[in-house]
């Protein structure tokens, strides 16, 4: 680890980097509320459409990416089938391997909801390269 | 920094902030002074034991962030140029 004295400014650097981003995971989620889902689902649904074609996600993946255990994800992924938001599909291979994919009504949802979350994120994109190039400028 | 600025910054309820100000001076991380302008105003300030455990902490951020920053401007970057492809289709 560096011992380089911190400035009053890499601290103000790193409380508006946390500021920026507290603001955009509550937009986020009251984003998702408005569409009546968890944030955590729409995380899910987002990392299942983000997922390439040929590549299908699975119950340990998604764990993987939203950083969660993988119980907590079978669980997640009962209540998005429940809510008719994923299928579970027997992968024919290996059958104790499940593929998930999204119902259409999921990707109404996810379509609504990334439309918005790409405009707010254009428009903090700006702020947000300023202050990550404010905290890597040192390294020079 | 008041209790209220410390609210926004947080983007929690005032009440939340009075009691998360509470456990941090309980704590010895902080102490609470009151305005000499406005008694009803209390300012917050660290105490030294909170300068040392956020200096190790930031440091450690600093170090994290700049390992993931390229990835992250990256992200943004494609982000935004679809924003300028679509302006240009636009106006085409």
């Amino acid at each position: 680890m560096t011992k380089e004295t911190l400035s009053g400014s890499d601290y103000e650097a790193l409380a508006n980097l946390r500021y920026t981003l507290r603001r955009f995971m509550d937009f986020s989620t009251s984003a998702a509320q408005e569409e009546g889902l968890p944030s955590q689902q729409h995380q899910a649904l987002l990392a299942i459409k983000a997922q390439p074609v040929n590549d299908a996600m699975t119950i340990g993946l998604l764990a993987n990416r939203l950083l969660i255990a993988p119980h907590t994800a079978t669980e997640l992924v009962g209540r998005l089938s429940a809510a008719d938001l994923v299928t579970r599909h027997s992968d024919p291979q290996d059958k104790r391997r499940q593929t998930l994919t999204l119902t259409a009504k999921a990707d109404d949802v996810l379509l609504r909801l990334s439309a918005v979350h790409l405009k707010e994120i254009r428009e903090m994109a700006p702020e947000l390269i300023m202050i990550l190039q404010r905290l890597q400028a040192k390294i020079a | 920094m008041t209790v209220g600025m410390l609210a926004d910054r947080l983007l929690i309820a005032p009440h939340s902030a009075t009691e998360l100000v509470s456990r941090l001076a309980e704590a010895g991380y902080i102490e609470r002074i009151s305005s000499k302008a406005d008694s009803r105003w209390q300012i917050v300030r660290l105490m030294d034991k909170a300068e040392r455990i956020l200096a190790k902490l930031s440091g450690a951020h600093l170090h994290e962030i700049r390992e993931m920053a390229p990835e992250l401007m990256q992200a943004l970057r494609i982000l935004q140029d679809r924003r300028k492809l679509e302006k240009i289709a636009w106006m085409a």
